[in-house]
């Protein structure tokens, strides 16, 4: 407990006042529930859940932990994998869950508007009988878009858009202070969301701070046209680095929406082998490639196609076994399973199902020879703690970088399993760092090595900044090293 | 550690708190009914899987919040079709056995639920009306309710349709006289347990289970025929965890049976309605916890002159109608306002009637009816069916 009796019941009351009786929490078990998620981070428990529905609500509730001077840690899902909802210094967990409305769709300049609590399930649902498309990441669909966009999630459109935070055009965010500021083309017209306009980009001030600097009320996200023609192949084959060659070609062709490089492990994983299991077996192939693609027409299609097929010729010639399916026939072989990566968002139950799920997920260099160094080091990490090496890559913004990660799944019933995992990824951590990687969603502990090995005048910055805009420290403290 | 948590400790440990049990998989309406009312994490499936996990850790101890957590749940099983882990199947086995572990620790149940145990105890229903009152429905009526020591079916009429929806026992002996088979029912059946079991209320269940058991046995019946979806599971799925069941005794809710009777060409309906649109809501009973979704549906399909328009969200994914796991008794308003949102969902087919097979969905749709003025009529399939003969 952060406050003295009295105080707490006081702080209790006011709350209540704020956004209702029924919404505001401080029952042992909601406490208990939101102090961990499912990755290793050791939990910490808040004091209050609050469950705003209104961007007044969270301003009063802001004022007020000014105010108490308590923390703030904004939570939709908790999903992130970063252990970053899990409030470090205690105090308020906002649950932003009730604010779930997507506002608009703007069909001229291809953009929706929404509340923070649109999960991509939702957006999916809603964009259903529309025109457009979003992109969506191998996150549970129950995971916010607003976050995900926040933290520069990885989807499957990033290999031509970027990381998510490259489509954000503007945001309306409650500042640590309490006041309402509008960031994008919204800051000047109420109705025109379109971009970040040519003025100064403060964006930047809230991007991958992990509610640090500002609780976004709303978001405009860029959506693009469906294309009539839309396929998958998938490619199976054992040269690393030739494969990462043509994955690398086919990347900067621009012809393609994705490109996931994935181990075997990771396919016998998602096709529910069961933790402990999803291993390579003498013979079997060791990687496979999913490529995504689409065409506005049948002539463009075949033409993609054409192309793919002859790159494809370019590893088949040094690994002969290497193999070029649809992944519709791919999941008549492995199990209709394998025909969910065709339909995100989508839940990799056998990932989930073992209470933990975790990674250390980077944005790194092309370079072949740095990732497949990585590769070989990571497996070997992995391998002497005693975990699965299902790797998980994708081509990011048509070759410029790559995101590099492993979906590692284990089990929370025995602490000494949690610990091993603990000492994995800081050990990954450290060795991928050394290559150029750079973990996203970056946990606590990991900013905070981040911090001793970079240019110490952007930790000043950084925290000048933070000053600035929350002076009494109270959004999401502990995080990069910010007490 | 109580046996619950023992029981299912494995299970325990398998959620991750994903959230893919919060909407329809792949469609993404909502799913959970106590999820969607309180919205706190403890509120959703994971939440008390969750808090029996703290429970056993020694991180959280038992209070009458936990205890209202625990019960603000229909039951309905809806978690477990859209969950994808490998515990998916048991989540309300779980939530059941903390119930039971609620009960057995005098925290549990609800106070209305606890006059269900009463009431059962001394009169074996849980309406708090006499026993020797339980075949009073068959009064004034003219059909004929043959009660035989031998039969070939044995009609198991249930709590609720004797002494509640006594026009859904009437309709069903008015379709089994039709059909001329051989059954009877009994002045000795007492109630089947479904309300003791999903409250966690276990003491009496034993001698409910033996003695409905017994009765069947002494009929010498081969089929077991219920008209009550609750039932049905009960004595389907839940009668064989307590005791050994009767060898070669087919149990059916009575849609099954009438799909028979209809495949067999032994239904006739000669008279036809006159292009009546009706919908169907699945009961959580009869649907998800029993496997039945088509049975109900060609018996519809088979009435003449009816068209069945189907609501979005149907079969394993429909939206629970609030009344079961005791809600109805503990939590009366919030019952009626989850049955509300199943009858926005049946206006939107612009159809006559909602259909269901169970008198407690029934119940509790007809209250949400009456709640929001709506111009729906609510019925059972087998009301609508016995209107034609
Ligand atoms: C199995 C699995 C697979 C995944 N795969 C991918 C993947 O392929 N690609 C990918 O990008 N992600 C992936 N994720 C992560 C997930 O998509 C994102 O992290 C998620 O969308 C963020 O949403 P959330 O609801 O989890 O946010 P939360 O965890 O609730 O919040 C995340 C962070 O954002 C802050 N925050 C939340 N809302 C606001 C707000 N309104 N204003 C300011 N700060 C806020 C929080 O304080 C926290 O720091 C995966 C997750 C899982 C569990
Ligand atoms: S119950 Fe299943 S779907 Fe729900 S959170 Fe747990 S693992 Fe995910
Ligand atoms: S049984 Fe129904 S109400 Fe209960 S947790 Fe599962 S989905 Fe929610």
């Amino acid at each position: 407990m952060l406050q003295q009796a009295e105080t707490h019941e006081e702080i209790l009351n006011k709350l209540r006042k704020i956004v209702g009786n029924e919404w505001v929490s401080d029952f042992p078990e909601e406490l208990l529930l939101y102090s961990y998620d499912m990755t290793e981070h050791p939990p910490s428990n808040p004091d209050f859940i609050v469950m705003p529905k209104s961007v007044e609500e969270i301003i009063e509730v802001v004022k007020l932990a000014n105010e108490y001077k308590i923390p703030i840690v904004p939570f939709v899902t908790g999903n992130n994998i970063g252990g970053l909802t899990i409030p470090l210094k205690g105090g308020i967990v906002l649950d932003l869950k009730r604010m779930d409305r997507i506002l608009h769709l703007n069909e001229d300049d291809m953009y929706i508007i929404i509340e923070p609590g649109v999960t991509f399930g939702h957006l999916k649902k809603f964009l259903k009988d529309t025109n457009f498309r979003y992109n969506y990441p191998n996150a549970p669909p129950f995971a916010s878009v607003m976050a995900n966009a926040l933290l520069s999630g990885l989807n499957n459109l990033s290999l031509r858009y970027g990381c998510m935070s490259e489509v954000i055009n503007g945001i309306e965010v409650v500042l640590p202070t309490g006041e309402l500021v509008k960031i994008g083309t919204c800051m000047c017209w109420d109705k025109h969301w379109w971009g970040r306009g040519p003025q100064p980009d403060l964006l930047g001030l809230f991007i991958n701070w992990q509610g640090m600097t500002g609780i976004v009320t709303k978001m405009a996200l860029q959506v693009w046209p469906k294309k009539p023609f839309r396929d998958w192949k998938f490619i199976l084959s054992n040269d690393l680095a030739k494969t990462y060659e043509i994955v690398r070609k086919l990347a900067r062709s621009d012809i393609m929406n994705d490109i996931l490089l994935m181990s075997v492990e990771t396919i016998k994983m998602v096709l529910g082998i069961p933790y402990g299991q999803a291993v390579h077996l003498e013979g079997e192939p060791h990687w496979a490639t999913t490529l995504d693609f689409s065409a506005n027409t049948k002539k463009e299609y075949e033409a993609k196609w054409e192309f793919i097929k002859d790159t494809f010729k370019e590893l088949k010639e040094v690994d002969p076994k290497a193999v070029l399916s649809s992944v519709q026939g791919a999941a008549k072989m492995y199990g209709q399973k394998f025909a969910e990566f065709t339909n995100l968002p989508f839940t990799i139950g056998s990932m989930l199902e073992y209470g933990g799920c975790t990674w250390v997920g980077t944005y790194m260099t092309t370079n072949i020879d740095t990732i497949v160094k990585g590769v070989k080091i990571a497996f070997d990490i992995i391998e002497k703690h005693g975990f699965e090496k299902c790797l998980y890559t994708r081509m990011m913004k048509g070759g410029h970088y790559f995101a590099f990660r492993f979906l590692l799944r284990f089990s929370k019933e025995e602490e000494e399993e949690v610990e091993r995992m603990r000492k994995l990824n800081k050990e990954l951590f450290e060795n991928l760092y050394e290559l150029g990687a750079f973990p996203y969603k970056t946990p606590a502990w990991a900013a905070e090595e981040i911090i001793k090995r970079c240019d110490p005048n952007w930790v000043n910055l950084m925290h000048k900044i933070k000053k600035t805009l929350d002076p009494n420290g109270i959004f999401n403290p502990g995080r990069w090293g910010v007490e | 550690m109580s046996d619950a948590l023992t029981k299912y400790k494995e299970e325990l440990y398998c959620c991750t708190r994903c959230g893919t049990c919060k909407y329809i998989y792949h469609e993404y309406s909502d799913s959970c009914p106590a999820g969607k009312k309180f919205r706190f994490e403890t509120f959703y499936p994971s939440g008390r899987i969750h808090i029996a996990r703290g429970l056993l850790e020694g991180k959280l101890e038992w209070s009458e919040r936990i205890r209202d957590i625990l019960f603000a749940c229909p039951t309905c099983g809806n978690c477990t079709i859209q969950c994808q882990s490998r515990h998916h199947n048991l989540i309300v086995d779980i939530i059941e056995a903390l119930r039971a572990d609620a009960v057995s620790k005098g925290i549990g149940p609800l106070p209305n639920q606890k006059a269900f145990a009463e009431s059962i105890a001394n009169e074996h229903n849980p309406y708090k009306e006499l026993h020797a009152d339980r075949l009073k429905w068959m009064e004034r009526i003219e059909e004929e309710v043959p009660q035989k020591e031998k039969a070939e079916i044995f009609y198991f009429v249930g709590c609720t349709s004797s002494y509640r929806q006594k026009d859904l026992a009437q309709a069903t002996i008015k379709i089994l006289n039709k059909l001329g088979v051989d059954y009877t029912v009994s002045k000795d059946e007492w109630c089947c347990g479904s309300p003791l079991m999903r409250t966690g209320q276990l003491e009496l269940v034993n001698d409910l289970v033996k003695h409905n058991l017994e009765l069947i046995e002494k009929v010498g019946a081969k089929k077991v025929i219920t008209s009550c979806a609750g039932c049905y599971r009960t004595l389907k799925t839940d009668f064989p965890k307590y005791a050994e069941m009767l060898e070669g005794v087919e149990i059916l809710h009575i849609t099954e049976f009438l799909q028979q009777m209809i495949k067999t060409g032994k239904l006739r309906l000669p008279k036809k309605f006159n292009a009546l649109k009706v919908t169907y809501h699945d009961p959580c009973h009869l649907g998800r916890h029993s496997d039945v979704y088509d049975a109900p549906r060609t018996v519809i399909q088979a009435i003449p002159g009816v068209t069945l328009i189907e609501m979005p969200r149907i079969r394993e994914n429909a939206w629970c109608c609030g009344a079961g796991g005791g809600v109805k008794s503990g939590f009366r308003d919030w019952a009626v306002e989850i049955s509300s949102e199943r009858i926005r969902e049946a206006e939107e087919t612009e159809c006559e009637i909602l259909l269901s097979a169970c008198p407690f969905c029934k119940t509790n749709l007809q209250d949400a009816i009456q709640a929001t003025n709506s111009n729906l009529k609510m019925k059972d399939i087998v009301n609508l069916l016995s209107e034609l003969l």
